[in-house]
Protein backbone atom coordinates (compact mmCIF):
# COMPACT_ATOMS: atom_id res chain seq x y z
CA UNK A 1 0.00 0.00 0.00
CA UNK A 2 1.33 3.69 -0.67
CA UNK A 3 1.40 6.11 2.06
CA UNK A 4 2.53 9.75 2.26
CA UNK A 5 3.40 10.57 5.59
CA UNK A 6 4.43 13.81 7.12
CA UNK A 7 7.90 14.09 8.37
CA UNK A 8 9.41 16.84 10.01
CA UNK A 9 12.00 17.07 12.71
CA UNK A 10 12.82 20.68 14.13
CA UNK A 11 15.93 20.14 15.07
CA UNK A 12 17.16 18.94 12.21
CA UNK A 13 14.79 20.47 9.33
CA UNK A 14 13.97 23.92 8.59
CA UNK A 15 10.54 23.14 6.80
CA UNK A 16 8.20 19.74 6.92
CA UNK A 17 7.88 17.56 3.60
CA UNK A 18 6.12 14.65 2.50
CA UNK A 19 7.70 11.38 2.67
CA UNK A 20 6.20 8.30 0.28
CA UNK A 21 6.31 5.11 1.78
CA UNK A 22 5.14 1.81 -0.01
CA UNK A 23 4.57 -0.84 2.49
CA UNK A 24 3.48 -4.33 2.15
CA UNK A 25 0.60 -4.86 4.16
CA UNK A 26 -2.99 -7.16 3.57
CA UNK A 27 -5.00 -4.14 4.54
CA UNK A 28 -7.96 -7.01 5.23
CA UNK A 29 -9.22 -6.77 8.96
CA UNK A 30 -6.19 -4.23 9.94
CA UNK A 31 -6.12 -0.67 11.29
CA UNK A 32 -4.41 2.78 9.97
CA UNK A 33 -2.42 2.49 12.97
CA UNK A 34 -0.94 -1.53 12.20
CA UNK A 35 0.66 -0.07 9.16
CA UNK A 36 2.08 3.13 10.90
CA UNK A 37 3.57 0.87 13.43
CA UNK A 38 4.60 -1.35 10.47
CA UNK A 39 5.83 1.66 8.64
CA UNK A 40 8.08 2.79 12.12
CA UNK A 41 9.38 -0.36 12.60
CA UNK A 42 11.18 0.28 8.67
CA UNK A 43 12.29 3.61 9.75
CA UNK A 44 12.96 3.77 14.04
CA UNK A 45 12.68 7.75 13.21
CA UNK A 46 8.73 8.23 12.74
CA UNK A 47 7.42 9.80 15.85
CA UNK A 48 3.97 9.06 16.46
CA UNK A 49 1.69 8.26 20.18
CA UNK A 50 0.13 5.33 20.41
CA UNK A 51 -1.48 3.53 23.40
CA UNK A 52 -4.24 1.35 24.04
CA UNK A 53 -4.86 0.33 20.48
CA UNK A 54 -8.59 -0.20 20.61
CA UNK A 55 -10.13 3.72 20.76
CA UNK A 56 -10.22 4.15 24.11
CA UNK A 57 -6.94 5.96 24.84
CA UNK A 58 -7.40 8.70 22.21
CA UNK A 59 -3.26 8.96 21.93
CA UNK A 60 -3.32 8.09 18.15
CA UNK A 61 -5.32 10.95 16.59
CA UNK A 62 -3.98 12.29 12.91
CA UNK A 63 -5.24 13.68 10.13
CA UNK A 64 -5.99 10.99 7.51
CA UNK A 65 -6.63 11.76 3.94
CA UNK A 66 -7.92 15.54 5.11
CA UNK A 67 -10.19 13.95 7.62
CA UNK A 68 -9.29 13.32 11.80
CA UNK A 69 -9.48 10.24 13.33
CA UNK A 70 -8.23 7.79 15.77
CA UNK A 71 -5.45 5.73 13.40
CA UNK A 72 -6.48 2.29 15.72
CA UNK A 73 -9.90 2.21 14.50
CA UNK A 74 -9.64 3.36 11.08
CA UNK A 75 -9.75 0.82 8.69
CA UNK A 76 -6.95 0.33 6.23
CA UNK A 77 -9.60 -1.15 3.49
CA UNK A 78 -11.44 2.15 3.88
CA UNK A 79 -8.82 4.52 2.83
CA UNK A 80 -8.14 5.80 -0.45
CA UNK A 81 -4.04 5.49 -1.35
CA UNK A 82 -1.66 7.41 -1.29
CA UNK A 83 -3.07 7.42 2.11
CA UNK A 84 -1.86 10.92 4.09
CA UNK A 85 -0.63 10.75 7.02
CA UNK A 86 -0.41 14.10 8.81
CA UNK A 87 -0.71 15.94 12.12
CA UNK A 88 -3.72 17.18 13.60
CA UNK A 89 -4.15 20.53 12.55
CA UNK A 90 -4.14 23.93 14.18
CA UNK A 91 -1.70 22.40 16.90
CA UNK A 92 2.19 23.03 17.21
CA UNK A 93 4.07 19.85 15.84
CA UNK A 94 6.42 18.41 17.97
CA UNK A 95 8.27 15.97 15.60
CA UNK A 96 6.05 14.41 12.74
CA UNK A 97 2.80 13.59 13.55
CA UNK A 98 2.97 13.92 17.17
CA UNK A 99 1.50 17.67 18.08
CA UNK A 100 1.80 19.73 21.00
CA UNK A 101 -1.39 18.73 22.94
CA UNK A 102 -1.37 22.22 25.45
CA UNK A 103 -3.43 24.46 23.77
CA UNK A 104 -6.30 22.21 23.67
CA UNK A 105 -5.91 21.12 27.16
CA UNK A 106 -5.61 24.70 28.16
CA UNK A 107 -9.05 25.58 26.90
CA UNK A 108 -10.60 22.05 28.59
CA UNK A 109 -9.04 22.81 32.07
CA UNK A 110 -10.43 26.66 31.65
CA UNK A 111 -14.28 24.93 31.52
CA UNK A 112 -13.21 23.19 35.15
CA UNK A 113 -14.61 19.83 34.26
CA UNK A 114 -14.39 18.82 37.63
CA UNK A 115 -17.95 18.43 40.07
CA UNK A 116 -18.18 21.65 42.30
CA UNK A 117 -20.28 20.54 45.40
CA UNK A 118 -20.01 22.47 48.35
CA UNK A 119 -22.21 20.23 50.35
CA UNK A 120 -20.63 17.94 53.18
CA UNK A 121 -19.23 14.53 51.53
CA UNK A 122 -21.67 11.45 51.91
CA UNK A 123 -19.99 8.39 53.39
CA UNK A 124 -20.27 5.96 50.48
CA UNK A 125 -21.08 8.31 47.07
CA UNK A 126 -23.49 11.44 45.70
CA UNK A 127 -26.33 9.64 44.12
CA UNK A 128 -28.13 10.26 41.08
CA UNK A 129 -31.71 8.71 39.93
CA UNK A 130 -31.33 6.61 36.69
CA UNK A 131 -32.78 9.36 34.75
CA UNK A 132 -30.27 12.02 36.15
CA UNK A 133 -27.40 9.36 35.21
CA UNK A 134 -29.31 9.20 31.46
CA UNK A 135 -28.41 13.18 31.57
CA UNK A 136 -24.52 12.34 31.18
CA UNK A 137 -25.08 9.25 28.01
CA UNK A 138 -22.90 11.31 24.82
CA UNK A 139 -20.97 12.86 27.29
CA UNK A 140 -18.80 11.44 29.33
CA UNK A 141 -17.94 9.03 26.52
CA UNK A 142 -15.20 11.52 25.41
CA UNK A 143 -12.17 10.51 25.22
CA UNK A 144 -10.35 14.19 24.82
CA UNK A 145 -8.54 13.04 21.71
CA UNK A 146 -8.84 16.67 20.16
CA UNK A 147 -10.54 15.04 16.81
CA UNK A 148 -13.27 17.48 17.05
CA UNK A 149 -11.19 20.44 18.52
CA UNK A 150 -8.46 20.68 15.40
CA UNK A 151 -11.11 20.35 13.00
CA UNK A 152 -13.33 23.36 13.67
CA UNK A 153 -12.00 26.20 11.82
CA UNK A 154 -13.20 28.47 14.67
CA UNK A 155 -10.48 26.79 17.07
CA UNK A 156 -8.03 27.52 14.34
CA UNK A 157 -8.96 31.17 13.95
CA UNK A 158 -9.31 31.79 17.37
CA UNK A 159 -7.65 29.22 19.59
CA UNK A 160 -6.79 31.42 22.42
CA UNK A 161 -10.03 32.44 23.20
CA UNK A 162 -12.96 29.68 21.88
CA UNK A 163 -12.91 26.82 24.16
CA UNK A 164 -13.33 24.66 21.33
CA UNK A 165 -15.62 21.32 20.65
CA UNK A 166 -14.21 18.99 23.25
CA UNK A 167 -13.86 21.72 25.95
CA UNK A 168 -17.68 22.89 25.33
CA UNK A 169 -19.20 19.18 25.57
CA UNK A 170 -17.34 18.88 28.77
CA UNK A 171 -18.50 21.96 29.98
CA UNK A 172 -21.70 20.79 29.20
CA UNK A 173 -21.15 17.41 30.77
CA UNK A 174 -20.78 18.81 34.71
CA UNK A 175 -23.59 21.32 33.71
CA UNK A 176 -26.04 18.74 32.99
CA UNK A 177 -24.99 16.79 36.35
CA UNK A 178 -27.31 16.77 38.86
CA UNK A 179 -23.96 16.41 41.18
CA UNK A 180 -22.81 19.78 40.28
CA UNK A 181 -23.85 22.81 41.85
CA UNK A 182 -22.12 25.91 40.27
CA UNK A 183 -24.45 26.23 37.21
CA UNK A 184 -24.24 30.09 37.52
CA UNK A 185 -20.51 30.10 37.25
CA UNK A 186 -20.31 27.75 34.35
CA UNK A 187 -22.23 30.07 32.52
CA UNK A 188 -20.93 32.73 33.84
CA UNK A 189 -17.59 31.18 32.30
CA UNK A 190 -19.20 30.51 28.95
CA UNK A 191 -20.89 33.91 28.06
CA UNK A 192 -18.49 35.65 26.00
CA UNK A 193 -18.70 36.22 22.02
CA UNK A 194 -15.17 33.83 21.89
CA UNK A 195 -15.81 31.55 24.55
CA UNK A 196 -18.24 30.11 23.41
CA UNK A 197 -20.16 32.16 20.61
CA UNK A 198 -17.73 31.63 17.88
CA UNK A 199 -19.36 27.91 17.13
CA UNK A 200 -20.88 28.63 13.83
CA UNK A 201 -22.51 25.30 13.95
CA UNK A 202 -20.43 23.97 10.93
CA UNK A 203 -20.48 20.70 12.91
CA UNK A 204 -17.08 18.82 11.63
CA UNK A 205 -16.70 17.88 15.15
CA UNK A 206 -19.71 15.73 14.82
CA UNK A 207 -18.51 14.40 11.53
CA UNK A 208 -15.05 13.56 13.22
CA UNK A 209 -15.64 12.34 16.40
CA UNK A 210 -14.36 8.38 16.83
CA UNK A 211 -17.11 8.08 19.85
CA UNK A 212 -19.71 9.54 17.89
CA UNK A 213 -20.45 12.27 19.89
CA UNK A 214 -22.55 15.51 19.23
CA UNK A 215 -20.46 18.53 20.60
CA UNK A 216 -22.84 20.57 18.10
CA UNK A 217 -26.22 19.97 20.00
CA UNK A 218 -23.89 20.65 23.56
CA UNK A 219 -22.94 23.49 22.39
CA UNK A 220 -26.79 24.68 21.14
CA UNK A 221 -27.79 23.48 25.25
CA UNK A 222 -25.42 25.39 27.05
CA UNK A 223 -27.21 28.74 24.30
CA UNK A 224 -29.86 27.72 25.46
CA UNK A 225 -29.55 27.96 29.10
CA UNK A 226 -27.93 31.30 28.74
CA UNK A 227 -31.08 32.63 26.27
CA UNK A 228 -32.89 31.20 29.37
CA UNK A 229 -31.35 33.05 32.19
CA UNK A 230 -31.56 36.48 29.74
CA UNK A 231 -34.81 36.12 28.90
CA UNK B 1 -0.57 32.95 26.62
CA UNK B 2 -3.18 33.46 29.34
CA UNK B 3 -6.88 32.88 29.19
CA UNK B 4 -8.56 36.24 29.66
CA UNK B 5 -11.78 34.93 30.90
CA UNK B 6 -15.31 35.62 29.53
CA UNK B 7 -16.69 38.97 28.59
CA UNK B 8 -20.37 38.37 30.08
CA UNK B 9 -21.79 39.19 27.12
CA UNK B 10 -22.62 37.03 23.61
CA UNK B 11 -26.41 36.00 24.42
CA UNK B 12 -27.94 39.21 23.28
CA UNK B 13 -25.94 39.55 20.01
CA UNK B 14 -27.29 36.39 19.59
CA UNK B 15 -30.71 36.87 20.20
CA UNK B 16 -30.33 40.16 18.19
CA UNK B 17 -29.22 37.72 15.02
CA UNK B 18 -32.37 35.04 15.68
CA UNK B 19 -34.88 37.78 16.41
CA UNK B 20 -34.07 39.78 13.22
CA UNK B 21 -33.40 36.73 11.35
CA UNK B 22 -36.99 35.42 11.84
CA UNK B 23 -38.40 39.58 10.59
CA UNK B 24 -35.92 39.32 7.41
CA UNK B 25 -37.71 35.50 7.35
CA UNK B 26 -41.06 36.68 6.75
CA UNK B 27 -40.13 40.17 5.82
CA UNK B 28 -38.21 39.69 2.64
CA UNK B 29 -40.52 37.53 0.74
CA UNK B 30 -43.17 40.39 1.50
CA UNK B 31 -40.79 43.63 0.36
CA UNK B 32 -40.18 41.59 -2.55
CA UNK B 33 -43.84 40.15 -3.99
CA UNK B 34 -44.25 44.00 -2.95
CA UNK B 35 -41.98 45.68 -4.99
CA UNK B 36 -42.30 43.14 -8.03
CA UNK B 37 -46.23 43.60 -8.29
CA UNK B 38 -46.02 47.46 -8.11
CA UNK B 39 -45.04 48.30 -11.27
CA UNK B 40 -44.74 52.67 -12.77
CA UNK B 41 -43.92 55.28 -10.40
CA UNK B 42 -47.35 56.04 -8.83
CA UNK B 43 -47.77 52.27 -7.28
CA UNK B 44 -44.47 52.70 -5.69
CA UNK B 45 -45.07 55.75 -4.59
CA UNK B 46 -48.24 54.41 -2.84
CA UNK B 47 -45.80 51.92 -1.03
CA UNK B 48 -43.85 54.91 0.88
CA UNK B 49 -46.13 57.68 1.34
CA UNK B 50 -48.30 56.65 4.08
CA UNK B 51 -46.44 57.46 7.62
CA UNK B 52 -47.14 53.75 8.77
CA UNK B 53 -45.43 52.77 5.48
CA UNK B 54 -42.88 55.11 6.58
CA UNK B 55 -42.17 53.29 9.70
CA UNK B 56 -42.84 49.38 8.53
CA UNK B 57 -40.27 49.85 6.02
CA UNK B 58 -37.46 51.82 8.44
CA UNK B 59 -38.17 48.91 10.90
CA UNK B 60 -37.43 46.84 8.19
CA UNK B 61 -34.36 47.93 7.33
CA UNK B 62 -33.28 48.33 11.17
CA UNK B 63 -33.82 44.49 11.33
CA UNK B 64 -31.47 43.98 7.96
CA UNK B 65 -29.19 46.23 9.29
CA UNK B 66 -29.04 44.70 12.90
CA UNK B 67 -28.05 41.45 10.98
CA UNK B 68 -25.63 42.59 9.24
CA UNK B 69 -24.33 44.26 11.95
CA UNK B 70 -24.34 40.65 13.87
CA UNK B 71 -23.00 39.28 10.60
CA UNK B 72 -19.70 41.84 10.28
CA UNK B 73 -18.89 41.37 14.24
CA UNK B 74 -18.48 37.42 13.69
CA UNK B 75 -16.28 38.31 10.47
CA UNK B 76 -14.49 40.59 12.51
CA UNK B 77 -14.26 38.41 15.75
CA UNK B 78 -12.51 34.91 13.55
CA UNK B 79 -10.77 36.86 11.06
CA UNK B 80 -9.32 40.05 12.54
CA UNK B 81 -6.98 39.50 15.41
CA UNK B 82 -5.06 42.48 16.18
CA UNK B 83 -6.76 44.70 18.50
CA UNK B 84 -6.78 48.03 16.37
CA UNK B 85 -7.73 46.06 13.11
CA UNK B 86 -11.02 45.20 15.09
CA UNK B 87 -11.76 48.31 16.87
CA UNK B 88 -11.49 50.06 13.33
CA UNK B 89 -13.44 47.05 11.66
CA UNK B 90 -16.40 48.03 14.59
CA UNK B 91 -15.79 51.43 13.88
CA UNK B 92 -16.14 51.13 10.22
CA UNK B 93 -18.91 48.63 10.35
CA UNK B 94 -21.18 50.65 12.55
CA UNK B 95 -20.77 54.20 10.64
CA UNK B 96 -21.84 52.48 7.34
CA UNK B 97 -24.33 50.77 8.75
CA UNK B 98 -26.26 53.80 10.83
CA UNK B 99 -25.17 56.16 7.65
CA UNK B 100 -27.65 53.71 5.37
CA UNK B 101 -30.28 53.82 7.82
CA UNK B 102 -30.16 57.49 8.04
CA UNK B 103 -29.30 57.98 4.11
CA UNK B 104 -33.18 55.28 3.70
CA UNK B 105 -34.95 57.23 6.50
CA UNK B 106 -33.64 60.46 4.29
CA UNK B 107 -35.19 59.41 1.36
CA UNK B 108 -38.54 57.69 2.76
CA UNK B 109 -39.40 61.06 4.13
CA UNK B 110 -38.54 62.39 0.82
CA UNK B 111 -41.60 60.82 -0.54
CA UNK B 112 -44.50 62.61 -0.20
Amino acid sequence: MRFRIYRYNPETDTEPRMEDVVLDIEPAGRMLLDALIAIKAQDETLSLRRSCKEGVCGSDAVNVNGKNCLACITPLSELKEPIEVRPLPGLPVVRDLVVDMEPFYRQYKSVKPWLVNREPEPEIERLQSPGERAQLDGLYECILCACCTTACPSWWWNPERFVGPAGLLQAWRFIADSRDEALAERLDNLEDPYRLYRCHGIMNCVAVCPKGLNPTAAIGKIREMLVKRRI
Amino acid sequence: MKLLGASGAGTGLWLVQRFTAVVLAVGTPLVLGLTAFHAGYAAWRALFVAPWAKALWLAYLAALLAHAWVGLNHVILDYVHPYGGKLLGHALAAAGLTGCFFWVAFILWGVS
